[in-house]
């Protein structure tokens, strides 16, 4: 693995470099705890070897750094002491040392302690990579596998400030699926799951690349669509609407057309928009009532005249 | 220091096992040493003269790192005496340490030229 030494002493520094060189790791050296800091900033090293003294920045102090400031990755770090007084090693390891060495070194020392280092890093790797995953997973919908509610309600809030701090448009599309309780109720759970999930992908596939599709919650979906003003809102959302219809998914309840279909809603905010943001989910969601109560199977995009849903 | 017996400047064995047995290696470091440590004595001479034990003890610290990472064992405690002096906050009469330490210098430079 990847180790910095921080030690300002050069012998002490090539002799720990030689004796790591040959356990097969690959070495990085810096003067100082300053140095080392600096160089942590740029490479991704998870092991570090830092004397105890050295000026600009102790090792005691780097390590306090490491603590408090590097909070993205685990570093595991081995204070470098010639003094092996135990008030210092307390003091070491409670500054947040993983472990110390007397110098002078060991080689067989040191190498068992590299190697309890290199575990302790690879089940930190293994954990980070598991959480991101979790994440990830906490991100998506389990049924259909798009990004779901709580993705959503990131997204939208990071698009909101984007758009809000540089004046920029953006819009939103709610979308329904038409009388899919009939759909359910008729057919059962398990094909109303299917339909979901082909509505789903239906929807994500007829999207740009810089849309991204929601599952909003039931058989409701919003997307967003950075960079868009009311007018390509509607020709996107219209899209959307002739992609599910065109795909002509049986669904007997919903007349006259005889296939699924869906109700779409669009609210835009505009680059010159001072307020109204907060409320351009409800006013989607108006206009997604507009478009159901207009007969379905329709787009409606908001206006100050919309009707307020009750 | 007086009557008794000089010690070997270099416990060649040991310092040999820490450089990985590479002989190669153990004189470049050496000669590392003898072309690293001059300079420093000429900080403790500034420090002392200008009655800083801080900077005594910092700069002996250092020299006695080197010199014990390469079993340079002699040379060591020269500069670990340093060391403690400083670090107790004595900043005067140690210009006889000093030079003893510089003394332990040159019989290591001598030393070394005998090992190949």
């Amino acid at each position: 693995m990847r180790i910095l030494i921080a030690e300002d002493e050069p012998i002490s520094r090539r002799l720990l470099a030689a004796a790591l060189k040959k356990m097969g790791h690959d070495v990085v050296g810096a003067e100082n705890g300053r140095a080392a800091w600096e160089t942590l900033q740029r490479e991704d090293i998870r092991l570090v070897i830092a004397d105890w003294e050295m000026p600009e920045m102790t090792g005691l102090e780097l390590v306090r750094k490491l603590r408090e400031e590097a909070a993205d990755r685990y570093i595991y770090a081995i204070l470098l002491t010639s003094r092996g007084l135990k008030q210092d090693i307390v003091l070491g390891l409670e500054a947040g040392a993983d472990d110390y060495v007397t110098k002078p070194f060991d080689r067989d020392e040191l190498m068992v302690r590299i190697k309890a280092g290199e575990r302790v890093t690879r089940l930190e790797a293994e954990l980070a990579e598991r959480n991101e995953q979790l994440r990830r997973m906490a991100l998506v919908d389990g049924l259909t596998g798009i990004a779901n509610r709580r993705s959503f309600d990131e997204d939208f809030s990071r698009q909101r400030e984007h758009a809000k701090r540089f004046s920029r448009a953006f819009s939103v599309v709610m979308i329904d699926i038409d009388h899919f309780k009939l759909y359910n109720d008729s057919l059962g759970h398990e094909a109303g799951d299917g339909a979901l999930r082909a509505v789903a992908q239906l929807l994500a596939g007829a999207l740009r690349v810089s849309d991204k599709v929601y599952r909003y919650g039931g058989e409701e979906f919003v997307c967003i669509l950075p960079e868009t003003d009311a007018q390509g809102a509607v020709v996107v959302a219209e899209r959307l609407r002739g992609a599910i219809e065109g795909a002509k998914i049986p669904h007997a309840g919903n007349k006259p057309s005889g296939v699924v279909t869906i109700s779409v809603g669009v609210a835009s905010h505009g680059a010159d928009a001072a307020a109204g943001d907060e409320e351009l989910l409800s006013r989607a969601d108006q206009a997604l009532y507009v478009a159901k109560s207009g007969g379905r199977n329709r787009v409606a995009a908001w206006s100050a005249e919309s009707p307020v849903r009750s | 220091m007086a009557g008794s017996e000089t010690p070997c400047p270099l416990d060649v064995a040991d310092g040999l096992e820490r450089a990985g047995g590479e002989m190669d290696f153990y004189k470049e470091l050496l000669d590392l040493l003898l072309e690293d440590v001059p300079p420093r004595i000429v900080e403790l001479r500034a420090a002392a003269a200008a009655a800083d034990p801080v900077k005594v003890a910092g700069v002996a610290h250092a020299i006695k790192g080197a010199a014990a990472n390469l079993a340079a064992t002699p040379l060591r405690e020269a500069a670990l005496t340093l060391e403690m002096k400083g670090r107790e906050g004595v900043a005067s009469g140690l210009e006889p340490m000093i030079e003893r330490l510089d003394a332990e210098l040159g019989r290591l430079a001598e030393f070394v030229k005998t090992i190949c």
